[in-house]
């Protein structure tokens, strides 16, 4: 556990004004991510977003904090979950946390430049208490997860095609991420054609 | 005056600079998806006969069996990608099945490496590695230019998928789990560790 605030404040803080993301309804850390997943076929998740998106009553600027948020969360799981990681893992959790704080940072200059204000992160973050590595690499996975769901439903919401792109290159790292600790996890790091951050 | 050769992402930007509706966008995607699995055939068959690593790696099946996984995910993007054409009006192009004609057309998409190259485990998967860099460029490209927010999700979707293959072949080009992931920012512009 990192401080104080349940996740349920995480999700508010999320997800506040933007609910035609249906991703970020999916936020919850407990009881996603399965282990058997040699072969998954999410074909039926396809086309969540109708042909024309309505425009967000906040713009690209709020789709992008939804990101952001998105990103806090994943730069607190890493921060806090990184005195139990060993080895490689410890090697891949130190890259991917700067690798998160690099997208964190693109996206706040994102959203500056639109002349929004950037989210910042919640004063704390609840996470089940991983007692092990096995445990840790699990969290941070689903957390992953959890981000690509954002990205997958933000990135096809944003009018702007520049941001589009931006927000795509962020997402395929995610997915990535969540590869490689699929693999420290023993796992098939590539189970589905169709990456949607779905369990 | 001399002319240096085009990059590889500048090729596949000229291919999808030319494009200017959804329809022949998905056309190019379903045309590169097409020239990857007949790849994959080619170098699923080489992998037969290469020498394996000595050392095998938790949950990573053989080579011929992990290419086939990837090949298998590429052929749903075909699926899909075709009934997206089909359902705008297009037509599917055909790639050529002998390896003679599928060489020149990979070298149209600006895939560099030939198949002569198989030759080794490591080699194959920089071979497959090129292939997944070159689909997540288009993909990106796609993810702008895009029209329709169903496909700008489809083309995210799959951008995915081909990151995460690419983790698959890299950790055969180096098992360091931290340099499996090269950059903050994926564009499919390569990282072999």
């Amino acid at each position: 556990m990192v401080g104080g605030s349940s996740r349920r404040a995480f999700l508010r803080g999320a997800g506040a004004g933007v609910a035609a993301v249906p991703a970020l309804g999916a936020l919850a850390l407990g009881g996603c991510g399965g282990g058997s997943d040699e072969v998954r076929d999410e074909g039926a998740r396809l086309g969540t977003v109708p042909a024309t998106v309505p425009e967000s009553p906040g713009g690209d600027a709020e789709l992008l904090n939804t990101a952001l948020a998105a990103e806090h969360l994943a730069i607190a799981a890493y921060t806090a979950t990184m005195p139990l990681l060993t080895g490689p893992s410890l090697d891949a959790g130190r890259r991917f946390l700067a690798q998160e704080r690099a997208h964190a940072a693109r996206l706040r200059q994102l959203v500056g430049g639109l002349g929004a204000s950037a989210v910042g992160p919640l004063p704390s973050y609840d996470f089940d208490s991983p007692g092990n590595e096995d445990e840790v690499l699990r969290l941070l996975q689903r957390v992953e997860q959890k981000t690509v769901a954002v990205y997958g439903g933000v990135v096809p919401r944003l009018a702007d095609p520049v941001l589009r792109t931006a927000a795509a290159t962020i997402a395929a790292t995610e997915a990535e991420h969540d590869a490689v600790l699929r693999l420290r996890l023993g796992r098939w790091p590539a189970p589905t054609a169709f990456v949607t951050g779905g369990p | 005056m001399t002319t240096r050769p085009l990059s590889r992402r500048q090729l596949l930007r000229q291919v999808f600079a030319q494009v200017d509706d959804d329809e022949r966008l998905v056309g190019e995607a379903l045309l590169l998806e097409r020239v990857v699995v007949a790849s994959y055939d080619v170098a699923v068959e080489a992998s037969r006969s290469v020498p394996p690593r000595a050392r095998r790696v938790r949950g990573r099946p053989p080579l011929p069996e992990l290419l086939r996984r990837l090949r298998s995910q590429e052929r749903e993007h075909v699926e899909v990608l075709a009934s997206k054409l089909q359902e705008l009006g297009g037509r599917p192009v055909v790639v050529p099945e002998d390896v003679a004609s599928l060489a020149r057309v990979r070298r149209e998409v600006g895939l560099r490496l030939s198949f002569d190259d198989l030759v080794s485990e490591r080699a194959i998967a920089a071979f497959a590695l090129e292939l997944e860099d070159a689909q997540m460029a288009a993909y990106l490209g796609a993810v702008r230019d895009f029209r329709d927010a169903r496909l700008v999700e489809l083309a995210v979707q799959i951008m995915g998928a081909e990151g995460q293959h690419a983790v698959v072949l890299r950790s055969l080009l180096g098992d360091a789990a931290a340099l499996l992931v090269p950059d903050a920012f994926e564009r499919g512009e390569g990282g072999v560790p």
